[in-house]
């Protein structure tokens, strides 16, 4: 039987760590790029 | 537990059925063309990359815009889209156990009518009659041939198109109750987002063929953009969702692990299907004629992508970091060490992955309205096409190429051949990476794309862009050895390489899985939920740009 609650064996916190480096990079260039835009309004 | 068990046991048996042999060959067929094609692309990226540098001039008779518009068209179009009728195709057979003899009928149609279309697109680059670039959007034209051409090439992919459909459907009424083998279910989002994209793209030729005959004498141009971006900003996605089925599903059974929910993993492939076109827009932020409130919903619409890509994120960081602690991986990123990194069926798509991180990341930049201001028609937007489809959507391709080639020919991937793979895959990666890179800063100081000559006379800002054109040439070049590489690795395993047999490796779900949805194999409504999205997106700025037209223009030809 399926459960939503079911932990796994192995610790997961690698997953955690490399979703949160993407979303870093997400907003570092986001905000890279649009520092360079309020810099040329 | 009992269907998590069936669908073990039916990937089990699909992976021991293999191809078809006739479906072999139809495979073998469009990878043949589409990898003759890389070539010829690929030599007339770097040489218009070292004419731009001011490095090597063209022989007379021969300009940087008509190389630059058979270099997209060749690669944007025929590589990408001939590789992926190959490998949907394989996946199709591998999955249904053949295709429908009809169907093959259907499907060598599709050959004869895209072969004929591109030659005559072709032709008409070659012979100076349609420099019109990729995209070739009025009020540029070309000679009429050269839209036929590309008539041609649509209906050569409906023919595939239609021959697809008709096998999802016999293989449903064949097997009552049962979902569909992953990998054909991706098949199918393919297809059928292929054939609505190209829905825009043929109304725009249809617009453009009596206008280049002078049947008519002027056309709307802010229209025919409308729907070349239709067709074009989803043709990109169209190769990502065909990369994405490797990474959940091949990818996995490489590294010695399970493939992730396979209810996540068709609700990212339908939202992948149904939110697409509506991208389009954000290629017209900066045109006129597309009032502010339409522009905000579709960055709205264009950003919604995000959602499934970073669900893709977490299931393949989730997939990758099992299997690397079933193997021993301690720590927080020590999973990551015990990856088969020297397998090139599992480093080309991965290096494909984490390229998609920067990529998705300038994607969103490019869809932000204020951003968008700053990168618009610079060198950046170049950039980004080559980390997405360059990187993320072609080495997948290349990885693909390690398995596949050798199962359709009945041939072995051997030791060399797989240290071919690896060289040709980090050639590659540093050719993107040096290329891509530059072009994303040039980009950001200004540099334009699609212009031959930037030094306008000498000016000192333009004069600045130059260093970054010659590291352009630098990783164009690496990029050709890397085509050169791959054209001989593919040929080699479809001809040469040892007799044998290989895996065609395809991941099971986990023992616990819960019951695959059927829901999800209701494609008729998702086409209607996806119409539904183009019409909210589409009908209301469409309708304005006809009653509110602009002048309209005459064709004109600037080289």
């Amino acid at each position: 039987m399926y459960s939503n609650t079911k932990k796994s064996k192995y610790s997961m916190s690698g997953t955690i760590a490399s979703v949160t480096i993407v979303a870093l990079v997400i907003i570092l260039m986001w905000a890279g790029v649009f520092a360079i835009y309020m810099a040329r309004v | 537990m009992e269907q998590a068990k069936h669908i073990g046991l039916r990937e089990n048996v699909i992976s021991k059925l293999g191809v078809n042999p006739q479906d072999a060959i139809i495979a073998l067929t469009y990878f043949t063309i589409s990898f003759a094609t890389l070539l010829i692309g690929g030599l007339l990226g770097l040489i218009q990359g070292l004419e731009r540098a001011g490095l090597y001039s063209l022989p007379a008779g021969f300009n940087y815009y008509q190389v630059l518009s058979a270099h997209g068209l060749l690669l944007l179009v025929v590589f990408t889209a001939t590789f992926t009728i190959g490998y949907q195709l394989a996946n199709l057979s591998h999955s249904f156990n053949g295709l429908l003899p009809k169907v093959r009928k259907m499907i060598w149609v599709g050959i004869v009518l895209k072969v004929i279309g591109v030659v005559l697109a072709v032709t008409m680059i070659v012979l100076g009659e349609a420099s019109v670039l990729y995209t070739f959007y009025p009020p540029l034209a070309a000679h009429p041939i050269f839209y036929i051409g590309l008539v041609l090439l649509v209906l050569g992919i409906w023919s595939v198109a239609f021959g697809v459909f008709i096998n999802y459907r016999h293989w449903r009424k064949e097997n009552p109750g049962q979902p569909t083998p992953i990998l054909a279910f991706f098949a199918m989002g393919v297809f059928v987002l292929w054939f609505f994209a190209s829905l825009g793209v043929t109304i725009e030729v249809f617009m453009i063929i009596p206008w280049v005959l002078g049947w008519v004498e002027t056309i709307n141009v802010m229209v025919t953009r409308t729907l070349f971006w239709w067709f074009g900003h989803t043709l990109v996605n169209i190769w990502y969702l065909v990369a994405t089925s490797a990474w959940y599903i091949i990818v996995p059974k490489i590294v010695g692990g399970k493939h992730f929910n396979e209810k996540l993993i068709r609700l990212v492939v339908i939202l992948l299907v149904v939110l697409n076109i509506p991208g389009g827009f954000h290629h017209q932020i900066i045109d006129p004629a597309i009032s502010l409130s339409i522009k905000f919903l579709h960055v709205f619409m264009s950003l919604s992508i995000a959602v499934p890509s970073l669900m893709t994120a977490f299931a393949m960081f989730y997939v990758l970091e099992k299997a690397g602690r079933k193997k021993g991986g301690k720590g927080l990123f020590g999973w990551f060490k015990k990856l088969p990194w020297g397998d090139v069926r599992f480093l080309a798509p991965m290096i494909a992955m984490i390229a998609f991180i920067p990529g998705g990341a300038g994607g969103i930049v490019n869809t932000s309205n204020q951003m968008n201001q700053v990168v618009h028609n610079t060198m950046w937007v170049v950039g980004h096409f080559h980390v997405t489809v360059g990187v993320s959507v072609v080495l997948t391709f290349f990885g693909i190429c390690y398995w596949l080639i050798p199962h359709l020919s009945k041939r072995q991937l051997t030791a060399k051949m797989n240290k071919v793979g690896v060289i040709q895959t980090w050639i590659w990666t540093i050719g993107m990476t040096i290329m891509a890179g530059s072009m994303h800063l040039a980009g950001l100081v200004g540099d334009p794309r699609r212009t031959s000559d930037t030094t306008y006379a000498g000016h000192e800002t333009a004069l600045s862009w130059l260093p970054y054109e010659y590291v352009f040439a630098t990783g164009a070049t690496l990029l050709l050895i890397g085509v050169i590489i791959q054209v001989y690795a593919v040929f080699n395993m479809m001809f040469f390489a040892p007799k044998g047999k290989t895996e065609y490796p395809v991941a099971e779900p986990e023992d616990d899985q819960p019951k695959v949805p059927m829901w999800t194999e209701r494609w008729g409504l998702w086409a209607i939920v996806l119409l539904a999205v183009v019409a909210m997106a589409y009908v209301i700025p469409i309708v304005d740009m006809i009653v509110n037209a602009p002048p309209g223009s005459p064709p004109i030809k600037t080289w």
